[in-house]
């Protein structure tokens, strides 16, 4: 296919699209693949990636034996699957039709500028789960209400921490010692309520979805060195719920 | 029938499209992604009833969520990934993982290593069960890829 790229520009292509894909919460192995296609799309001779969850290892090499690299660093990452599947669209397009720099530039600015849902919405979402988990694991209705207002509680106080950029060690024991805090100051008020299916049901908005999810892609796609530290950085999130929930449990 | 099938299933259902907006999903991809829960979780429920085993029907679970994702992806061109992250939250065995760490904190051993088994037991069986139905289609998908360069370069 033709087109007009520089080696330098195809690159810059490249990591941008394996660094956003990578922040938005896809796994390790979909950056590559994503990169390998795109880079074969615009004639690289070769494209060999790297990428694991915090870093993405990109060198090109074109007819001429030029060979171009770059690596990058994924610092925080935000979930946002919204921007994911538009990326995975971008990425067929560009291997269809061999888009032109700019375009492509102009392409990526659009889907960084994506709508996302608003705090009330997101406050709602985190309260219907902990209000339909805490009716999931056996309370009743008195307990779905409970649930659903410790839930919209239990997301103000993660918005905090992070607004105060905590570690997320740190936000994970914060949010877990508040629900169940949260749920104590509620006994005062019903004597009556199941605990324990509140807490469960509070607590698996905690649960790392996006990082099991990416953790088991990664090991059937044989990336094992991206799974092996998701399953470490998973068991860490669990540590921390454990903690936060059992410092609270204990104080009386 | 309405508290062993439909209520789990409702609150399932609800807390999947929770997570679907949580994860900032959007547009057709938050009903395909919500719906994901909701079938998984059915299948879990009937074979739960056939079936004596505990990890029998997560496994089966696990197959589900993985297929109802890959096949909606391929229909409607988006990754996997997106349904399955929310697909398969409902099977978190959350009440066992709870159960371990009250024993542990009140020094109750056996009540600690039963529940930190049954953990395992139940997110082996969900994990083998993505596991094997994504590499199946990895393979099916590779197996397509082979047959249409071949003919294209034929």
């Amino acid at each position: 296919m033709e087109h007009n790229l520089t080696q330098k520009e195809i690159l810059h292509i490249l990591s941008l699209m394996g660094e956003k894909i990578l922040r938005c919460g896809g796994e390790a192995n979909r950056a590559e693949d994503t990169v390998n296609r795109i880079g074969k799309a615009y004639g690289m001779e070769q494209v060999h990636v790297f990428a694991i969850a915090s870093s993405i290892i990109i060198t090109i090499e074109d007819e001429d034996k030029e060979i171009l690299t770059q690596t990058r660093r994924i610092q925080r990452t935000s979930t946002d699957l919204d921007k994911l599947d538009k990326l995975n669209a971008l990425s067929r397009e560009i291997c269809q039709n061999c888009l032109p720099y700019d375009e492509v530039m102009a392409k990526i600015a659009e889907i960084d500028h994506g709508k996302i849902y608003p705090p009330v919405v997101k406050m709602f979402a985190y309260a219907t789960i902990s209000g339909s988990f805490s009716v999931f694991f056996g309370g009743g209705w008195k307990e779905g209400i409970v649930g659903f207002l410790v839930g919209a509680m239990l997301y103000f106080v993660i918005r905090i921490l992070n607004y105060l950029q905590a570690p997320p060690f740190f936000t994970n024991v914060g949010g877990a010692a508040a629900t169940v805090i949260f749920i104590k100051l509620f006994t005062f008020l019903c004597a009556s309520l199941d605990v324990s299916a509140i807490t469960i049901g509070v607590l698996m908005n905690l649960v790392p979805g996006v990082l099991l999810t990416n953790c088991i892609r990664d090991f059937v796609a044989t990336d094992y060195s991206a799974g092996t530290s998701k399953i470490m950085e998973t068991l860490l999130v669990a540590a921390a719920i454990a903690l936060g929930v059992g410092v609270s449990i204990l104080w009386r | 029938m309405f508290e062993n099938f439909f209520l789990p299933v409702i609150s399932a259902t609800l807390a999947t499209f929770g997570f679907s907006v949580a994860f900032n999903i959007r547009g057709k991809n938050l009903i395909i992604a919500t719906l994901c829960g909701t079938f998984s979780w059915i299948i879990y429920l009937i074979c739960d009833h056939f079936s004596n085993s505990v990890m029998m029907p997560y496994f089966v679970c696990g197959v589900s969520i993985a297929l109802y994702s890959e096949i909606a992806a391929y229909i409607f061109r988006s990754p996997a990934t997106i349904f399955l992250m929310s697909g398969f939250i409902p099977s978190v065995p959350g009440s066992a993982i709870y159960r371990a760490m009250e024993s542990c904190l009140f020094g109750d051993v056996p009540g600690f290593v039963e529940g930190l088994v049954n953990t395992l037991k139940i997110g082996g069986a969900i994990a083998l069960g993505l596991i094997l139905m994504s590499s199946f289609f990895r393979l099916f998908r590779g197996a397509l890829q082979r047959v249409i360069q071949n003919k294209k370069e034929a």
